[in-house]
């Protein structure tokens, strides 16, 4: 677990340049040193995960912060992707996104998300969540090692 | 609608008015036979052979030979006794009264048969016995008077028996005519009897028939048209059957026809306009999220990053900027909010009112502390409504009742009468009041009364209240007294099965 306090490697799939950079501002602020990895769609994410193409050399995530609504392949679809592949599918994926639709919450834990959070419009309320996801999940929860 | 409540279904007027048509009819044909065989029995009365009228006639005869002989024994007496002997005259009274009598059968005949020949008949034979009679009283007053018997029998014997012979003559006569008055009375009474009866049974026939046809030419149609009529009133888009009929329930029910296609046409335009609408407003606030996240946000984000790094005016605008996009944040949160109202699913279950106040007493839990109110509730009951939606409701009116109030201590008090179907529920409180010109208003979205600085809020609250209500099928309104305080009615019904408003 020390390699991750010293490093904590975060994929962030979200095609809205604002949202990635207000959690990037969030994650600046948080407790713990990390990289963020951006990529803008589904396909790309699948991508990066499994090494493809331009990703060869990309790191194994420790965690995945996923929008739902996304061009070519929604969040659904990856969410869905991830959790069928057995070398992936103990990554833990947070969906946040600005859906508050009880259907999206429950299609996503039926898709095994590991938590679903509703993106905080206040600046303030935003950067505090997203500190707290990047806290639970690098320091309070126990994850099985790689 | 003022119309007299009709207490029996039309078939069983109709049934109930041509009963009494037939009932009427039997009475009728009761009484005509009755009468009838009365008429036949004095017929047959008349017609026997020992008939009353034919022994007066056999009578009449032997009586005026008894009177003629008694005359004759009394004027041959005269030879030996003078002035006769008064005793032999007692046979001729004694026969007079007979014939008296026998007259008056014969009058009573004559009143019941009312032939006009027999009246005639009857009067000769009277007039001539009246003739012999006083005859017979000229010679007897004579002989008393001490004549002799060559001077009193004046009257010759061949006089009495003319009389005799007439009388026999009518006899005979009447005897004939009352036999055929009689056959005739008979046969005509048979004959009519019969066609009573065949009357009778053709009328009960026909009005029995006729009953069945209006029943179902009238009855069925409109029962028909009353099932779908009720069909449509459960919410099918059914139209009734098309009537080719063309008397006045083939109008009815093409008139009928006509206002549902229009009523169906009119109900699925607003259907798809009202859809329209509701899926506009979802769409419009749930799209301006996304680039108002997006203002606000990093509007947030200079603030906290460059608030007193900048001069007072980048300040004064950041403070303008993010006070602007957290209104619009509210505004559309609350429009968002009230477009689920109506597009929910009202989901009716039995809700107990009581959890539901206790619910949304416990989310302003923090604002009653704060303003130390006083909310209280009589006993609360069960109604078929939504569950989220009731705690809305109360929500919404405790929380407008607390921040509309100048007094040191807001008091809202909640209580609920059943009406009928529904309950009656009336939330009370010692605010500021609304005046009756704004008591509509007040319910439409977005309407405020009073500057933001003033009472903060965006208008939203009771419309979502009205909406809520409206579309659990209750109806709500409001009592209000400036400067005293306002009651906020609405009803909730009682059980399932009550239409739900779109």
């Amino acid at each position: 677990m020390s390699d991750i306090h010293e490093l904590v490697q975060i994929l962030l799939v979200e095609d809205n340049p604002g949202d990635v950079r207000l959690t990037q501002e969030a994650l600046k602020e948080a407790k713990f040193r990390n990289t963020v990895h951006v990529v803008g769609d589904g396909v790309e994410a699948l991508a990066y995960l499994r090494q493809q193409g331009k990703y060869s050399a990309a790191t194994r995530p420790h965690m995945v912060m996923l929008d739902l609504n996304m061009p070519r392949m929604d969040g659904r679809e990856v969410l869905e992707a991830i959790k069928k592949d057995p070398d992936l599918r103990r990554i833990p994926v947070v969906v946040l996104t600005s859906s508050e639709a009880e259907t999206d919450i429950a299609r996503a834990y039926e898709l095994y998300a590991n938590c679903y959070v509703t993106k905080p419009v206040d600046i303030d309320h935003f950067l505090q969540v997203v500190k707290s996801i990047e806290e639970f999940w690098v320091e309070i929860v126990r994850l099985p090692s790689q | 609608m003022n119309l007299r409540p009709v207490r029996l279904p039309l078939f069983v007027r109709i049934a109930a008015g041509y009963g009494l048509i037939l009932l009427v009819m039997l009475a009728i044909a009761a009484l005509t036979l009755v009468r009838l065989r009365e008429g036949a029995s004095v017929a047959d009365r008349l017609g026997r052979e020992d008939a009353p009228a034919l022994q007066a006639i056999d009578d009449l005869k032997v009586q005026i030979g008894n009177e003629q002989i008694a005359v004759n024994r009394f004027l041959l007496s005269s030879e030996v006794t003078p002035r006769g002997r008064e005793d032999f005259l007692a046979p001729y009274f004694r026969s007079h009264d007979v014939i008296f009598g026998d007259l008056a059968v014969l009058n009573g005949l004559e009143g019941d048969s009312g032939s006009k020949e027999l009246t005639t008949t009857l009067t000769g034979l009277r007039n001539q016995i009246q003739i012999v009679e006083a005859e017979s009283d000229k010679e007897i007053a004579a002989i008393r008077d001490g004549a002799s018997i060559e001077v009193a029998n004046s009257m010759d014997f061949a006089e009495a028996d003319a009389v005799r012979s007439l009388a026999a003559g009518i006899g005979d006569e009447v005897a004939l005519s009352i036999r055929v008055s009689a056959a005739d009375a008979q046969r005509s009474a048979s004959e009519s009897t019969r066609l009573v009866v065949i009357a009778s049974v053709l009328g009960i026939g026909l009005s029995l028939l006729v009953a069945a046809l209006v029943t179902v030419s009238i009855s069925a149609p409109l029962g028909r048209l009353t099932a779908t009529a009720d069909r449509i009133a459960a919410g099918e888009m059914i139209e009734p059957a098309p009537s080719h009929r063309r008397d006045e329930i083939g109008s009815l029910s093409r008139a009928v026809t006509k206002m549902v296609q229009t009523l169906n046409q009119q109900a699925g335009e607003l259907k798809r306009s009202n859809g329209d609408l509701e899926q506009f407003a979802y769409v419009a606030s749930h799209d301006l999220q996304e680039p108002l996240r997006m203002v606000s946000g990093f509007t947030g984000l200079l603030k906290r990053r460059y608030a007193g790094k900048l001069d007072a005016d980048a300040d004064e605008y950041i403070e303008f900027a993010v006070g602007g996009a957290n209104r619009m944040q509210a505004l559309i949160n609350d429009l968002l909010s009230y477009s689920r109202v109506g597009r929910e699913e009202v989901a009716g279950k039995p809700v107990d009112t009581q959890i539901a106040l206790d619910q949304a007493l416990a989310n302003l839990s923090t604002a009653i502390e704060e303003r130390s109110a006083l909310v209280s509730s009589g006993e609360l009951p069960t109604v078929w409504a939504n569950q989220g939606m009731v705690v809305r409701l109360f929500q919404n009116l405790i929380g407008n009742a607390l921040k509309f109030c100048k007094a040191e201590r807001p008091i809202v008090r909640i209580q609920a009468e059943a009406r009928g179907a529904e309950w009656l529920f009336s939330v009370a409180d010692n605010g500021i009041g609304i005046e009756a010109q704004y008591k509509d208003r007040i319910f439409m979205i977005f309407q405020r009364l009073h500057k933001q600085s003033e009472y903060p809020g965006t208008g939203i609250g009771l419309a979502v209240c009205k909406r809520i209500v409206e579309r659990t099928g209750g109806r709500m309104w409001l009592e209000s007294e400036p400067g005293k305080g306002t009651t906020f009615f609405f009803t909730l019904p009682a059980t399932g099965g009550q239409q739900i408003a779109a």
